[in-house]
């Protein structure tokens, strides 16, 4: 059986990785859907600099499957 | 974003399109959707309604008959540049085809889509517009035919009434054998045009220009003829000279409105002059490469 | 192009629902789905196909890129119900019984990924455009990735790996007569 050195230096290493990349079965995070988790969606002002008088959850919070809407104040 | 809620339409004849578009309120077509889905999906758009346009047979077709070519309104632009007779009777249209979008775009593109979005970029408006082309809209009132020269409204919005629907663009075909060029500028390939030129045109049989057609895209919100180079080159013996005193009257036209001017990119990153440059440019050069056409002489477009 | 702020009071469900039919890699499904659904959300979220990406979600970076009735599609500019009665394909069936596609197993050998994000819509596009141009020149293929982002291989090996298949599917093609 070769050394290390032998095996590995100049010679071409196909990556370990690659399969699962090329057939579709990558796991990236976005992939991941935790036994008993939500997704977050996040909503960001059109406008910048801009100054909040009020943020009316209501209608958002009433929509099916929404279990919570976050505001920062 | 995620795209806000619709409801969505399906209908499976035309008529039942037509009245879909009549009854409902605040109803958008969705033919190929690779315009307007993005709209959508940034909220630039939106609407009650969706009428999907992809289950009607009857829009999808395309055929040359007593000189005239006629596509529908649904007709994908990949089966258009695959299309052998149309490489045949309106060469032209596959050169613009080419650098329009990229292939899955154009699977699902179709030629009444870019007609009915008129993005100032679109390629097939110019196209469109070379040949003096006729569009057909029906509404459940009736039809009407529009020439391509009074499609546009204003900004992306052609002259259409609530209730009509693009059907079906014709226009007459020019001679076989005549020299055709569609050349365009982008940042990169394929991206929106910043300024593209097309040039029909044929030749006397005496070394002179006979017919001509010149346009320049991204001077505007819409394709720009340039009938004074129209009338400079027809008739006469084609020099160089000639095609650059021809392309010079670019310099005269400023046609984006102050307010659209900014508009989405590419427009706010490119001046107009910047714009005129290139129009003048690619104008020569599509003159250039039409000419060498005309008279057998291919070249690389 | 004015944003329209529309009061949505009450939409009828029976057109913001429906259900779909389709067959994907070969696999008949019977889905119901949001009228909003695009394709890409469809497959990775309903029937769990998560080798369909989405980068831009608005059409432009390709990785979503699918084939429905074996032309390449955005599916990201799709919705779900416009795939009902058809045929989809994803990156998850172009392997046949385990056995690598001559594209995919090139696309080890040239090093044509490395984080695999942009990787199964450059597997479709290809495919499609393989399966109608057989023999393309180096330029052809460059054209047919226009559409296709990748910002870690620099396109170089993805361009070779799909001229590499190419002339593979010749040979194999003249081998079988």
């Amino acid at each position: 059986m070769k050394n290390q050195r032998e095996q590995f230096v100049g010679a071409p290493v196909e990556r370990i990785e690659d399969h699962r990349l090329i057939t579709g079965k990558g796991r990236y995070t976005g992939d991941l859907r935790p036994e008993g988790s939500w997704t977050a969606h996040f909503l960001r002002s059109p406008y910048a600099h801009a100054r909040w008088s009020k943020i009316d959850v209501s209608s958002a919070s009433a929509l099916p499957g929404v279990h919570a809407v976050f505001i920062f104040r | 974003m995620t795209i806000a809620a619709f409801s969505y339409h399906d209908p499976t004849s035309l008529p039942e399109a037509l009245q879909l578009l009549e009854k409902l309120d605040n109803a958008k077509p969705l033919a190929g959707g690779q315009s307007l889905v993005p709209y959508l999906f940034f909220r630039m758009q939106r609407h009650r309604h969706l009428i999907d346009l992809n289950n009607i047979p009857e829009l999808s077709y395309y055929s040359a008959e007593n000189g005239f070519l006629h596509i529908g309104a649904m007709t994908r632009q990949r089966t258009l540049l695959e299309s052998k007779l149309i490489v045949d009777v309106c060469p032209i249209m596959q050169d613009a085809l080419h650098l329009i979008g990229h292939q899955a775009t154009r699977t699902r593109g179709t030629i009444g889509g870019s007609l009915c979005n008129m993005d100032p970029s679109a390629e097939l408006f110019g196209v469109a517009a070379l040949h003096n082309a006729t569009l057909r809209v029906r509404s459940s009132r009736g039809e009407r035919e529009i020439d391509v020269g009074d499609w546009a409204e204003t900004f992306m919005k052609p002259s259409l009434a609530r209730d009509e629907m693009l059907c079906e663009v014709t226009w007459k075909l020019w001679p076989k054998g005549h020299g055709h060029a569609f050349q365009e500028f982008s940042k990169r390939h394929h991206d929106y045009a910043i300024v593209a030129s097309g040039a029909l045109m044929t030749h006397d049989g005496d070394g002179k220009i006979e017919q001509v057609s010149l346009m320049v895209i991204g001077l505007g919100i819409k394709p720009t003829r340039l009938t004074e180079a129209e009338e400079m080159l027809a008739g006469k013996p084609p020099t160089a000279e000639l095609f650059a005193k021809a392309a010079k009257t670019v310099r005269q036209y400023d046609l984006f409105p102050d307010e659209f001017a900014n508009q989405g990119y590419p427009r706010r990153f490119v001046s107009a002059q910047f714009r005129r440059h290139l129009g003048e440019v690619y104008a020569r050069r599509v003159m250039e490469a039409a000419w060498q056409r005309a008279i057998g002489r291919e070249t690389g477009n | 192009m004015a944003s329209a702020e529309v009061q949505l009071t009450k939409i009828e469900n029976s057109a913001t629902t429906r259900v779909v039919t389709l067959t994907v890699n070969g696999v008949q499904h019977n889905v119901e789905t949001s009228t909003r659904t695009t394709l890409a959300v469809f497959l990775r979220e309903a029937l769990r196909l998560t080798g369909t990406h989405i980068g831009c979600a608005h059409g432009v970076c390709g990785a979503c890129t699918v084939m429905m009735d074996g032309e390449s599609v955005r599916s990201c500019l799709m919705f779900a119900v416009q795939a009902h009665g058809h045929d989809i394909q994803t990156v998850e069936g172009l392997s046949n019984a385990g056995e690598l596609a001559p594209l995919q197993a090139c696309f080890r050998a040239h090093h044509a990924l490395q984080c695999g994000y942009c990787t199964a819509g450059f597997l479709m596009t290809l495919t499609d455009f393989l399966s109608h141009n057989p023999d393309p020149t180096e330029e052809q293929v460059r054209q047919a990735l226009t559409g296709n982002l990748c910002r870690c291989t620099g396109y170089k090996n993805i361009v070779d790996a799909a001229l590499d298949a190419a002339k593979q599917m010749r040979a194999k093609g003249e081998a079988a007569g």
